[in-house]
Parts: structure tokens; sequence; C-alpha cells
């Protein structure tokens, strides 16, 4: 890769970043316009986008992030309340920016049919703004008093003008009182600035807005012959700027926070003090860098991190795995143990506990919390609310819930999916038919993470119809995903809505009901080893749970020995574990074993059989049965004994034995062995159960 | 300088023996070799797949090279040893009855390996080179992973994941 394409890689995510952070704010922005530290927020990203797309040639996301960002410079700077069309065109803004965005990315030659008409908007917003008087008259005074400012110094001489400078912040002491100060400010700058997004009449107003008494000094001698002058340069290379205002020194750097620190320079000129008496003699220019400043007063918001390839993170986990066995052999073994000298068990003891806080932190470091996944979920029910024309209020709960940044990202999709879902098919079709059976009119959707027994639960409820049994079956015999005869619990009848092929919805809808949906939702929940559980009561509501492993590097699991190896089950999976009866153990044409519990029949599955091992063949009641939950119902794994109960790094069993669909992977035991982890779903007893 | 560096290359190959015969992996695709050790075995692969080891935290398989080329099994000694071989970041280790030596095979002295009938399958066999008295057998490795059945079902694994 070379360097230039290294920076635009970086480019290119940091502009992914910052769009999605678009996304988010202006959803945020939408629900309280009157927020304008939130538009400023959003002001200073499109800002930055702005530079970043022209840098690299993408000159069509340039044009239109150029006018968006006018637009918003209008409303942040006048903090006019902003119309609800034109919120309306805003959020549309953002996404012709996420759609264009891709369009550069792929080299696509043809532009979203949006990007036109919305560009269009923005233009026609801003000739109206423009035109209209600006709100604060005084502003326009001294914007043409700051021209004719510009135009009476602009033929006198460097001396001329350093005399002018020196005059004004005279004028200026003069006036200061207590809680005013005295700035003079001096701007370097290229050629290049106003396509870099800056303009000194607009940033002179801006000031001017906050001081009492404004003075500017613009060095003409960069000017050029008119024939030879570019309307899209600056000739202006330096202007001084004497200011009297109640700004406090970083207040006044904010404004100068889309220059690099190089162009500006911030002095405060003390005033003539003579009668103080303190001893504290300060320079009386201060001069101070203000780019730490001001890049504090920008991470204030978000905290200071650091990018990592997840491939060193892997790396580095491996490492301490490692590390964890080595440290457990030294821990265990005998002629270590033997030795009696009281400093080395205590050197030892020292190194578990450092191996351990190293082994949490390096998980820790896999671990984000899920809010930014579910403040896009917010642009979710808002686009769906709107398409579907039902009012949804969305409730939030658990966002700072921590969950294993691999997981994340492929967990947006399904949530979106079943947000959609519960939106769509789960809330009443209209008010009028939540008033009917007693429900506010508004939906309610509530979005859910929390900690549950060593897993994470993110949960999406509506309080809508619920699931209508009778339909689901009637549908389900219908498409013949079932036959009709079996008996099937609430929760297998639910189930059944995530059957491929399946879907209840009326109408084939915009937004979901294609027959694709909740069974590629049910497979990616199954790819990071979760579950997804679905609870209703009709004319109450759903809850879909997506149940997830804490990471998905560690599974908790149940070690269990047979036939002389050690297998793990996932402890997730696991209902119960028990050594049977010899009266509940019934052979079905003396072969196939199931067990009856509590009035249900399990059937009984030897991994010998399934993996052909050879081993001498117990009774079931004579080794243990762990019950397990699989897709084809429970079955009982009948295993020699139960090992214990622990917290394993899951590792791949090399790419090349990924075929093995009864084996998830592989586990490295304290002592460095390896023991398989089942995978239970794939699992099948020998005799076929009859709903199988 | 030698003068035939500049007309052919000079390669370097760990030769091993496997029976009685010796045979050649070119050096730059072997990431290590070391001892035999516990093999964790795993149910349902073909029998030449001894199992999975624990190599240092990551779990690689490991094959029987006896077995994979229809040899008789020979339990294992104390000149037992794993040649950990690395392809596009995919280790497999191959158990072999004893290591011999690395030694710089000139490409000139390398000739096509015989040809023989239906029965026997040379695909792994490379080419055959003369060292002093011994005749060393080249192994393919790229042919040996690929033949292993394994990378090309992954490889229709990738697509499946993708497909969807």
């Amino acid at each position: 890769m070379t360097k230039q394409e290294q920076v635009k890689a970086i480019f290119i995510e940091e502009a992914g970043e910052i769009i999605e952070k678009l996304d988010i704010d202006i959803i945020r922005f939408e629900e309280n316009c009157s927020d304008f530290n939130l538009l400023n927020e959003i002001f200073r990203g499109v800002h930055t986008l702005k530079g970043n797309t022209n840098a690299f040639g993408f000159t069509r996301l340039g044009e239109f992030v150029h006018h968006f960002e006018d637009v918003l410079d209008h409303y942040r700077s006048t903090q006019e309340s902003i119309e609800e069309y034109n919120l309306e065109l805003f959020v549309g803004s953002v996404d012709v920016i996420k759609e264009v965005m891709n369009c550069e990315l792929d080299a696509i030659a043809t532009l979203p049919q949006s990007y036109d008409g919305c560009l269009e908007k923005i233009k026609n917003l801003i000739s109206i703004k423009k035109n209209k008087p600006s709100s604060s008259q005084e502003l326009q005074e001294s914007a043409t008093e700051l021209k004719d400012l510009a135009l009476e110094f602009g033929l006198s001489c460097l001396e001329q003008q350093q005399n002018s400078i020196e005059r004004s912040i005279k004028d200026a002491q003069a006036k200061q009182s207590e809680g005013l100060n005295v700035y003079k400010i001096d701007l370097t700058l290229d050629t290049d600035c106003y396509k870099r997004g800056f303009d000194y009449l607009l940033f002179l107003n801006m000031l001017a807005q906050k001081a009492l008494l404004l003075e500017s000094f613009f060095n003409m001698e960069g000017i050029v012959e008119i024939d030879s002058f570019k309307s899209g340069e600056n000739y202006i290379g330096k202007v001084s700027v004497v200011v009297l205002t109640s700004l406090s020194r970083s207040e006044a750097d904010e404004f100068f926070e889309f220059l690099f620190d190089y162009e500006y320079e911030i002095n405060l000129i003390e005033p003539p003090v003579v009668e103080v008496m303190e001893a504290v003699v300060k320079p009386s220019v201060e001069v101070a860098k203000v780019a730490a400043d001001s890049s504090a007063s920008n991470s204030m918001s978000s905290k200071s991190t650091i990018r990592i390839d997840t491939f060193k993170l892997d790396e580095l986990f491996d490492s301490v795995g490692e590390l964890v066995i080595a440290q457990n052999f030294i821990a265990q073994n005998d002629k270590i143990r033997s030795i009696d000298d009281e400093s080395i068990n205590r050197t030892i003891e020292t190194l578990s506990k450092i191996t351990k806080r190293i082994q949490d932190r390096v998980m820790s470091l896999r671990m984000v919390a899920i809010k930014d996944t579910f403040d896009k979920m917010k642009r979710v029910v808002r686009d769906t609310s709107k398409k579907t024309l039902k009012e949804v209020n969305l409730i939030v709960q658990g966002e700072d819930t921590e969950i294993d940044k691999t997981m994340i990202d492929s967990l947006s999709d399904p949530l979106i999916h079943i947000i959609r879902n519960a939106i769509d098919h789960g809330l009443e079709a209209d008010a009028a038919e939540r008033i009917r059976v007693g429900k506010n009119t508004n939906g309610s959707v509530t979005l859910k993470a929390f900690h549950k027994s060593g897993n994470i639960v993110i949960s999406v409820s509506d309080d809508g119809r619920g699931i209508n049994k009778e339909r689901v079956l009637a549908k389900a015999i219908e498409r013949g995903v079932i036959s009709g005869d079996e008996n099937l619990s609430d929760s297998q009848i639910f189930a059944l809505i995530m059957q491929p092929g399946f879907s209840t919805a009326e109408s084939i809808s915009d937004l979901s009901g294609r027959g694709v949906g909740l069974d590629v939702v049910k497979t990616s929940i199954e790819k990071l080893r979760g579950k997804i559980e679905i609870d209703s009561k009709e004319g109450e509501g759903t809850t879909f749970s997506m149940v997830l492993p804490l990471t998905l590097a560690i599974i908790d699991g149940m070690l269990v020995r047979t036939a002389g190896e050690i297998y793990i089950i996932p402890t997730l999976s696991v209902v119960e574990s028990f050594r049977p009866e010899k009266e509940i153990v019934h052979v079905f044409k003396e072969k196939g074993e199931f067990v009856s519990l509590r009035g249900q029949y399990i059937p009984v599955m030897r991994l010998s059989d399934v993996f052909n091992l050879n081993a001498k063949r117990i009774e079931p009641w004579e080794g243990i049965l762990v019950c397990v939950e699989t897709e084809g119902g429970r079955i009982a794994i009948l295993v020699d004994e139960l090992v214990g109960r622990q917290q394993v790094v899951i590792k791949t069993l090399g790419k090349t034995l990924a075929m093995l669909k009864e084996i998830s992977g592989g586990a490295i035991l304290g002592n460095g062995d390896i023991a398989l982890i089942l995978n239970v779903d794939e699992l099948r007893p020998l005799v076929e159960v009859s709903h199988v | 300088m030698d003068k035939n560096a500049t007309q052919s290359k000079r390669e370097r190959y760990l030769t091993f023996y496997i029976g009685n015969e010796q045979y050649g992996i070119a050096i730059n695709r072997i990431k290590e070799i070391i001892a035999m050790m516990n093999i964790t075995k795993v149910p349902k692969i073909p029998a030449y797949m001894r199992g999975v080891i624990n190599l240092r935290g990551s779990i690689i398989p490991v094959v029987d090279t006896r077995l994979r080329f229809n040899m008789d099994y020979r339990e294992s000694d104390m000149h037992t040893a794993i040649i950990i071989v690395e392809v596009e970041k995919i280790s497999i280790g191959f158990i072999v009855d004893r290591v011999e030596e690395v030694s710089s095979i000139d490409s000139s002295s390398l000739s096509e390996p015989p040809k023989f009938g239906n029965g026997i399958d040379t695909d792994f066999i490379c080419s055959v080179a003369q060292i002093e008295d011994n005749v060393v057998m080249i192994l393919d490795v790229l042919k040996l992973f690929e033949a292993d059945e394994l990378v090309s079902l992954e490889q229709i694994e990738q697509k499946q994941t993708q497909g969807e």
C-alpha cells in the first residue's frame, strides 16, 4: 500500500465514522431542534468531511457537502429556529451524503436519484435565507463597517498599519472595564483557505457578535492585478484583528478551531495596570498555543481512543492464553510446590494474580458499549415509523452494556430487521385500532440490553397485537413447515415464524414480510453462538430476545468426559444434568434409548455412537445424562462423568477442520490438552424423533 | 562467486525419512519442527488426520504422512517428528519418521518424477533429486494442502458465507 493509499484508507474510515455520527446526531437534533450545540457538532462534522472529500477528489460529494454546510452555518450563526420541512431536508441530506459517499468509493458514475433534487432544495434554501434580512441588523452594519475599514487601510503600507493597530489597541484599552479582555489576533492564511471553508467576513461577523469593539486590518499587499485575480483564491495573507470582548481565552480559541494552529495567534493584551500592588508580573503579551486547548474542547464529548488492528488483538489474546497455561503449569507443578520457601510461594501467587488481571484487561479490550448500535436504531425506528405512518415511541434501556466488538458489527442487521418487524407487523395498523383496544395512540418499542447469567440479552419489545398462534399454526401447516399433528409448546409455535419461507404478513410491504426475514436473523444470531427467544401475549405485545455470549472468544462450558476424551458442552444450551434411575430409561427396538422425565420423553444420545469411538459401552444409569436444548428438541447426552464447569477460550480447529459440523471448535485446558467443543444443534440421536 | 549460481538456482530443502525413503520439502514453507506430542483425537475425520495439537496456544491439525501415502501405521518413537508447514496463514503438521537435515539442492539436479501406472499416485511429488548417493523425492506442499480436501472444502464454505 502506498503512502497515498494509506492516507486515503484512513480518510475513508474517518469519513465513514463522521457520516455515521451525522446520522445519529441529525436524529437527535430532530428530536430537539433547539439544541444548537448539537447543530454545531453536526456542522463541524460536515465541515471536516468537506475538507477531506475535496482533498481526495470526491468532488460530487464535496459539492453537496459544501452547500449543506452553508445551510447549517446559516442556522448555526443566526440561531434561527428550523422549520419542520427543512429538518426533513436535513435528514434527507445526510442520507444523500451516505449514498454519494458509497458511489464515490465504488467509483460509480451515476449518482443517487435524490442527489440533484436534494441539492436543488438546499441551494434554494440558502438563497432564500441569504436574501432575508439577518436577524441582527447591528451585525450587518458592523460588517459593512468592516468592509470600509478594509478599504480604508487597504492601500496603506505595513508600517502605517502597524501604527493603526497600536492606536486601535489603545482605543480598546480605554474602553476596557471589569470582565473584558482585549485580544490582538493575527491570522496568516494561504490562498486556499476559502476552499477549506474559511471566510473572513463570516468569521468576523461571528466574532463581532460577541464583541463590544472590533477592528480589523487587512494586509492588501498580496492582491494581484484584476485580470489574474481568481475568485476562489484568497490573496489577503495577513489580517490583524483587535477585539474588545467578554470572551475568555478558551472561548476565543473556539472561533478558530477550524484553522491550523500556525495560521492564527491570539494575544491577550493586558490592561495597562499601574495601581495593582500584587507582585504577580505577567508578560504583557501572553502567547498560548491554541492547539492544545481547542483539541481538548473538541475531545470533551468523545473519549480518547486508539485504533488497533483486531488481528493484533487476537494475537495478544492468544499470547495471554499461553501465559495463563504456563502460569497454571508452574502453580500446579509438584516439584515447585514441594519447595518449602515462603518467597517462592508468594512470587507464584503474585504471578497468578497478575496473569489473571492481564487476562481480564485483554478481554475487556474487545468490549464496547452497545450505545452506538442503539443510537443507529433510533434512525431505523424513525424511518420505519414514517414509512408505515405509525407513531412510535422508542424506549432505550441499558445502552451502557458492553459487548464484544466483533459481535456488534454483525448485530446491526438482525436488530434492524427485528425492529422493522416490530413496527410493521407487531404494532397495530393505525392509531384507531389501538384506541379500539384501549391503548395509547402511540405505539412503543423498547430496546433493552442487559446481562443475564453470563450472557448478554438484547431484547426488542413492542406493545402491539402479539402473535396470533392459530394463524401461525395454520400458516405453518399450509406452507408445509409442520404437519399439524405435533403437540407444540407456545415457544415452539413462536419459533415457527423464524423458519425459512415463513411470513404471516397479509401484504408484502416494502419494509418486511418478504419471506426472507426472520430466518436470516436467526442464522446470523446463531453464527454468533447466540439464540433468539420469542415471547408474546396476544393483544399485549411481543418480545424478541437475543441471548448472546459475552464475547465471541469465550464461552461458559461444561466439561464432560466420555471414552477417555474431554468434551465441552456450551452451558448456554444445557438444561440439566442428572444420573437417571434405571426405571426411567427405556429402549425402543433395543436401539433407541430414551428417558421419561417429568412427562417428557427425551432421546438419549451416545457420543461414542455419533463419533464412532471405540469405548466400553456403559448403561445410562452408570453415567450421567446431560440434557441439552437443541433446534430439534431436547436430547440427553450420555457421558461417563462431569469434569467441571469452566470459561474457555474458543479456538477454531485450524481452518482445515471447519467442516466438522458436530464440533464448533476447541479449547485449550489448563494442562495444555485440547478439548473439543460440541455443537449440540448438529448432534442427532441415532433414532430420529418423530418431529425432527 | 560460484559461476553456477548465476545459471541455476540453489534451493534449500528439509529432508526426512518415511520408512526407508528420503523426502524433501522446500524450507520456505516450513514454520518449525517439533517433537511428537500429545494429539487430541477428532472424530469423523479421515484416518490419516490424526487429530489436533496445541502448538503454543494455537490448535492445528496433524496429518500422519505414512497413512496419507497409504503406508502402514507405525508407533511413534524418539525420532518421530512433526513438521509444521504454513501456507497462507494456515498451519498443518505432518508426522514423519525421522528428520534428516537441510540440504541445498541445485535446481539442475532436479528431475521429473517417474511415471507409474494407474495404481500409484505421484501427485504429491514434484521432482526427484540426487544428493550424493541418495534419491530425495521433493514433495509439493501446496498439493498436499489442497489434496487434503480440507482447503477446498473451506473455500466452498467461504463462498457460501459470502452468498448469504
